[in-house]
């Protein structure tokens, strides 16, 4: 490597850009051999393993003309990458079928209205208009089983509005997800509640169950303001999502049995807490929040009965988010944008599930922690 | 020596495969070369690389100074490795050699370089000076004779105003057709910031290339009795590279710096003291009345090294190949190539185990891999071929690549992709860095697919234009891939030893490669050349270097002027209308003859200042405005 050109004015060469390792950043604490997973395509975010831990299933934009998210699945032993959804519309929130190999996500491939949503999204592109919201709650949304193969099998969900968010119970048996139904036909709102749907519709979304074959579809919360993010925990007889503020810029962390009952805070952290994932282990939960800056998302950890204040896992500025533990408890994904492109794409790490069980027990008690609780072990 | 002997001694020496390794020196294969490639495996192995780096960086090979023994013994070591493996050499050739021939730097002809001192009046006889005691040419000097007044100019220095506070030694000072005597390095008592931005402006060549500049006829430095080796003459030292500069330059002792004054009544030490203090020109007008007649002659080298290419050619109708290449040259014992040798290494073998035994190794590695999986496999198949070189002269600025992009022994148009590995041998924290990525839309979809098994940390840069060779093939339309483990503490020092590599990371690397020179050497996976565009610079982080955007060619020789191989798109030089295959011969008014030239008045250019540059295009001179940038940094 010549001198001469590396410091020449003539080539107009920039040095290598100083990249603090995560171990620079501070950030081994919970993590090690920290890497990007994923480069192709100009996003990618939100990935879920499969029970196996062999394989991941997550969103990208990676289709020749479709600015929208699709489902694509990746072999770890192969690196092979194939996309799951149809390649139409948009798709969001995947997640895997112990015991099938099926995969359930949403999509809007059935809109005949996509084509106009596609160009509208290329030219405020070619303007730069920033988008208005970082969620896009297209009433199109439905919730749909494939096989690995890309066949769509089923249509689990029909109603108008946003259905999304969905995540199959350990067993299979199950399905959680998010539905904004009942806000449809707008018509029918009140005058207050119809201003607010204009503004904001996530307002009324719910958490919903139903059977893994699409049957006995019914509301799990009742609760204004934005509820979403549902998985089961790892036991299978609750369910864990984030609820928002009415004005939608504060969120916290919720566990609730299966039957509505015993509805659990688990943080209280003044911020935006959301996306969260319970490590296999059931005694801890990961989820993001922008307690640091409020376009700065970070991972945190807390407790599964919530009653400590939150531990910080991430350590890099802008976005860290959407985490997932494989179901041996030994790795974590997320999404962030500390990449080449400040684009999101996948990263993976190794996870030290000991020295998070070290952290936690030694970390403060929350103070709000609600003192009717029950402290339960994990499978109560 | 006999004939029948000699064949004799290549049966012993070389694996019968018919043909032959080069001329009468590139046959002679050292017997370590041979023993030491024997025990290499087909199979990318850390044991193999470490094999492979203890040889090509051993002391023996002295540093591989491009056209040194050294290089040569490196080269042959290569030549043999290729024939072990398998490979063929390129159609119509007999050997793997790529021979070419540069400039090695120049010759003193010492009795044709003469010094005298005459008086202003001619009233008395000329004082003849001692060459190598009173005087000696500088190897960037002009040749001829000069004979004028002299005039001092303190240190000599320029630096525009808009490069920092501003420093003129020429301010009210005439010296067209004079002689001009100046002090070397800058002033001494100046805070280390400022020290900083004048350092940029105090070469020894720059500075005479600004008297030239002024008119005039010779350039005579001396070190002043403030600075380090205080009134020593500067060195000849016969190879080293510098080119011409259109003015007579030699280096002065003291003691004659001293007589020259005399004449004023002034002498060094009180002059330097006042400019140490920060006047810059207290020798405004200083009336020397003395003459000098100087004559100097160097001689330009040429020598002659070079490229190691062998060929894997394509199967099953397939007429494409891809270039695996890495350079096996090094610095030498590092003088005037930019080495970073700490004061007490000076001198030493630079060893270059990282730079670059670990790519030539590497490309050793893959070579032999791939022929190994090419011999086992169904010939009917269709692949892509690979060609496999080894370039020399990177150090020099990516002449030996150059030559080979200038007379390839595949055809360009059908070389589809290059991989480069330049300095893979320090993987630390499992973080490799991949270069050129933006060169192709296909690097990120093969690079993520064939990472989920490898497991690197990888950094991604978009960037094609790198100092390694990958450049001079993307500036010619072909994609690239460049590997690279980043810089570290022992870069261009004798200290880049084999025992400093991570042999185990390297294999990791070459087997990565591996898997996705596979993926480009299936036809089907088509490899879209894309240019990349600049970006704006971040704005609060504006250098005051400008900044053109042009690409130069290092490989076009015999030519006055700097041929373009390339404008970066959207750069000030692609705004201004230049085109890849301009040849600049003229900047704000400054001739521009070389590289040099060109490095020196961008220098001397104001960013955001519109300024007049002349190029030869098909024959015709053509006159352009260019408005440099502030650099990217």
């Amino acid at each position: 490597m010549p001198r001469l050109l590396l410091l020449s004015g003539v080539l107009g060469i920039a040095g290598t850009p100083a990249v603090l390792s995560a171990a620079g950043r501070g950030e081994d604490r919970f993590m090690a051999n920290t890497r990007q997973l994923t480069f192709e395509g100009r996003r990618s975010g939100e990935c879920y393993f499969s029970p196996d831990d062999r394989k991941l299933v997550f969103m990208s934009e990676r289709e020749p003309g479709n600015p929208f998210f699709q489902i694509y699945m990746l072999d770890f032993e192969t690196g092979d990458v194939t996309r799951i959804s149809t390649g139409r519309g948009k798709t969001t929130c995947p997640f895997f079928q112990a015991g099938t190999g099926l995969i359930e996500f949403a999509s809007t491939h059935l809109d005949s209205d996509f084509a106009r949503k596609c160009r509208e999204e290329y030219e405020r592109r070619q303007q730069s208009r920033k988008r208005h919201g970082a969620w896009d709650y297209d009433e199109f949304y439905d919730i749909f089983v494939a096989r690995p193969d890309g066949t769509i099998l089923k249509r689990l969900t029909d109603r108008r509005g946003y259905d999304a968010e969905g995540a199959y119970s350990p067993d299979g048996q199950m399905i959680v997800f998010c539905s904004m139904r009942d806000a449809y036909p707008p018509e029918k709102l009140s005058p207050q509640e119809r201003e607010i749907f204009e503004k904001q519709p996530e307002y009324f979304a719910e958490i919903y169950l139903m059977n893994a074959d699409g049957s006995d579809q019914r509301r799990l919360t009742d609760w204004p303001g934005y509820d979403g993010g549902p998985f089961f925990t790892p036991d299978g007889k609750r369910v864990v999502w984030r609820h928002f503020s009415d004005d939608g810029l504060l969120a916290d962390v919720y566990t609730i049995k299966l039957d509505g009952s015993d509805r659990r805070r688990l943080t209280d952290f003044k911020s935006m807490s959301w996306a969260p994932y319970f490590h296999p282990s059931g005694e801890y939960c990961i989820f993001v929040s922008n307690k640091f800056g409020f376009s700065n998302f970070e991972l945190f950890l807390v407790d599964a009965l919530g009653r400590r204040e939150p531990l910080r896992v991430t350590q890099t500025e802008g976005f860290d988010g959407l985490p997932t533990f494989s179901f041996d408890g030994r790795r974590i994904c997320w999404t962030s944008n500390n990449t080449d492109t400040d684009m999101s794409q996948l990263f993976i790490a190794d996870w030290d599930h000991q020295a998070a069980r070290a952290a936690l027990s030694a970390a403060p008690l929350r103070e709000s922690a609600e003192s009717q609780q029950a402290f339960a072990a994990p499978g109560n | 020596m006999a004939r029948k002997l000699r064949l004799a001694l290549l049966i012993l020496v070389v694996p019968a495969t018919g043909f032959a390794l080069g001329g009468p020196e590139e046959e002679r294969i050292p017997p370590e070369a041979s023993s030491s490639v024997a025990r290499l495996s087909p199979a990318i192995s850390a044991d193999d690389l470490r094999a492979e780096v203890e040889f090509i960086a051993s002391d023996e090979c002295g540093g591989r100074l491009t056209g040194s023994p050294g290089a040569l013994r490196a080269a042959q070591y290569i030549a043999t490795a290729f024939k072990r493996a398998g490979l063929q050499p390129p159609k119509g050739k007999d050997h793997f050699y790529q021979p070419f021939g540069f400039s090695a730097g120049a010759e003193m002809a010492p009795d044709k370089c003469r010094m005298e001192i005459l008086s202003s009046a001619g009233d008395q006889a000329a004082t003849p000076c001692k060459l190598n005691t009173d005087f000696c040419p500088l190897t960037f000097s002009g040749n001829g004779t000069a004979e004028g007044e002299v005039v001092f100019a303190g240190y000599g220095l320029v630096q525009p105003a808009s490069g920092g506070k501003g420093y003129d030694s020429y301010a009210n000072l005439d010296v067209k057709d004079k002689i001009v005597l100046v002090l070397r390095d800058l002033p001494e008592d100046v805070t280390p910031k400022r020290r900083q931005e004048l350092a940029l402006y105090a070469g020894d060549r720059y500075k005479a290339k600004l008297a030239a500049d002024r008119g005039a006829k010779a350039f005579l430095l001396v070190t002043g009795p403030n600075s380090l080796n205080a009134g020593e003459l500067i060195k000849f030292r016969t190879g080293h590279r510098a080119s011409a500069v259109p003015i007579l330059a030699a280096s002065v002792s003291g003691r004659l710096a001293d007589r020259l004054l005399a004449g004023a009544g002034a002498d060094l030490k009180t002059l330097q003291s006042m400019l140490d203090g920060g006047e810059s020109n207290p020798h405004a007008n200083l009336p020397l009345k003395l003459r000098v007649r100087l004559s100097t002659e160097l001689k330009r080298l040429e020598k002659v090294c070079r490229n190691v290419v062998g060929i894997v050619p394509p199967t099953g109708g397939c007429d494409e190949y891809v270039l695996v290449g890495a350079h096996y040259d090094h610095i030498g014992t590092g003088e005037g190539l930019g080495s970073l040798a700490k004061k007490d290494e000076r001198g030493q073998i630079h060893n270059g185990a990282d730079d670059n035994a670990s790519g030539a190794s590497t490309v050793l590695e893959l070579a032999a891999s791939i022929a190994e999986q090419r011999r086992q496999a169904e010939k009917d198949t269709p692949r892509r071929g690979v060609v496999f070189a080894c370039w020399s002269g990177e150090e020099l600025g990516l002449v030996g690549s150059s030559h080979y992009v200038n007379d390839p022994r595949i055809p360009l148009d059908k070389t589809v992709a290059v991989f480069n590995f330049d300095m893979v041998g320090r993987l630390r924290d499992n973080k490799l860095i991949l270069q050129a990525v933006g060169s192709s839309p296909i690097w990120r979809r093969l690079i993520e697919r064939r990472n989920i098994p490898a497991g690197f940390s990888l950094v991604l840069q978009e960037d094609p234009y790198l100092p390694t060779d990958a450049t001079a093939f993307y500036t010619k339309g072909i994609p690239a891939l460049a590997f690279f483990t980043d810089l570290h503490e022992d870069y261009n020092r004798p200290t880049d030893d084999p025992a400093t590599l991570n042999y185990a990371g390297m294999e990791r690397v070459a087997s990565f490669a591996r898997r996705l020179i596979d993926d480009v050497c299936r036809p089907d996976s088509k490899v879209e050349y894309a240019r990349v565009e600049r970006s704006a610079p971040a704005p609060g982080r504006m250098g005051r270097r400008a900044y053109t955007g042009t690409v130069p060619d290092f490989a076009a020789s015999g030519i006055t002027g700097v041929r373009l191989s390339d404008v970066r798109p959207g750069g000030p030089a692609d705004k201004a209308g230049l085109k890849a295959g301009d040849t600049i011969v003229e900047f704000a008014g400054q001739k521009i003859t070389n590289l040099r030239d060109y490095s020196d008045a961008l220098l001397g250019a104001k960013v955001g200042q519109a300024a007049l540059i002349v190029v030869e295009r098909d024959g015709r001179r053509i006159t352009l405005t260019i408005t440099p940038t502030a650099r990217p940094q």
